[in-house]
């Protein structure tokens, strides 16, 4: 298998190309068509994939800091705010003010984001276990090792590393479904 | 962070070493993974002119030759609102050109040019080094056995076997 240029062939032939550069094209593949598919399964719902995300963070956590979020969903501060914006509008979340300081914004989930958060759960948890059909479970813990290296060699902070590998914060244990 | 009730747990992996089912913790990696790295490549691609979406539409036509829309957009994921964009900022840059198939004027293909060629290596150079830093440390058969895993997830994710063929085998069906 001798792939074009300037892709690197796989030394043992089993891949088309190296290891390294074969499993990461194929995250971002695995990953861009997860993302469209749930798009559209949840868009009846008035959400999408990264809306779903947030709900997620505020049911299992409480009332969140935009800086929590971040770290629990590994979205930049500009996708979120927008994510966070939109919710907001659409009466899901509702932003607080710290009573200590009121400089201080938190994110709250409202009685209809629960509700929006449970019906999209399932649809969520039926497209992975779809996914993941025929997969032994070992294969899915050794693969579960290899990534939280990868997502350690990632995350820009300890703070964000814990919040994806451990998906929790400082002030929490960890809890419940990203999905 | 204030305390809430905590409402039913959904997934869980009954031997406790990960926070969540497997299968549920292996997808959550995963989308964090991606958004980590098209984070960082998008940085790191700007000096070339590129965005990790640009650079992956080059890659198709590099793994593939000359594509339609459809087929591109079947290959990368993205919709085509998204692709059209895409595709006409790598054509005003000279990187991409359209292109009538040969069988029918009519159908357009889009097909790298030279300098696009040039381009895709150079970008790839950065995504091969990124790459090297994400994966520091993950043992080769640890690697190869994700793979394998990643290769079953996609073939049940598309039906398509031109998708899976432009995928899985960089080839053309």
């Amino acid at each position: 298998m001798t792939p074009p240029a300037p892709y690197k062939p796989d030394p043992r032939g089993e891949f088309p190309q190296t290891p390294v550069d074969f499993a990461m094209h194929l995250c971002s593949s695995m990953a861009l068509m997860r993302e469209t598919a749930l798009d559209h399964g949840l868009k009846p719902m008035g959400l999408s994939i990264s809306r779903y995300r947030v709900l997620g963070v505020l049911v299992w956590f409480g009332s969140c800091r935009m800086t929590d979020v971040a770290n629990l969903t590994a979205m930049d501060r500009t996708s979120l705010t927008r994510i966070a914006d939109h919710l907001v509008r659409s009466g899901l979340v509702q932003r607080t003010a710290n009573a200590k300081d009121r400089r201080q914004v938190y994110l709250d989930i409202t009685e209809a984001g629960r509700e929006a958060y449970r019906a999209a759960l399932s649809v969520v948890l039926a497209y992975n276990a779809k996914i993941l059909d025929g997969i032994p479970e070992s294969i899915q813990r050794e693969a579960a090792r290899t990534l939280k290296i990868m997502a350690a060699n990632l995350a820009p902070n300890a703070a964000a590393r814990d919040g994806i590998i451990h998906y929790a914060t400082a002030s929490s244990g960890a809890v419940g479904v990203e999905g | 962070m204030k305390a809430t009730a905590q409402p039913r747990v959904t997934s869980t992996d009954e031997t406790g070493e990960f926070p969540f089912a497997p299968n549920d913790y292996v997808l959550h990696l995963l989308a964090a993974i991606v958004m980590y790295r098209d984070a960082s490549l998008d940085l790191e691609l700007k000096p070339l002119g590129l965005s990790i979406g640009r650079f992956r539409a080059l890659s198709i036509l590099v793994r593939c030759g000359p594509c339609t829309m459809t087929e591109m957009s079947a290959y990368s994921a993205t919709d085509r609102t998204t692709l059209t964009r895409v595709a006409d900022h790598l054509v005003a840059e000279g990187l991409v050109k359209r292109i009538g198939a040969a069988q029918d004027r009519r159908r357009v293909l889009l097909e790298l040019t030279e300098a696009g060629h040039t381009r895709h290596a150079e970008a790839f150079a950065v995504i091969a080094d990124c790459n090297r830093r994400i994966a520091a440390g993950t043992p080769e058969t640890a690697l190869r056995s994700t793979i394998r895993m990643l290769t079953a997830i996609i073939g049940n994710q598309t039906n398509s076997e031109a998708t899976r063929a432009s995928l899985l085998r960089f080839e053309r069906v």
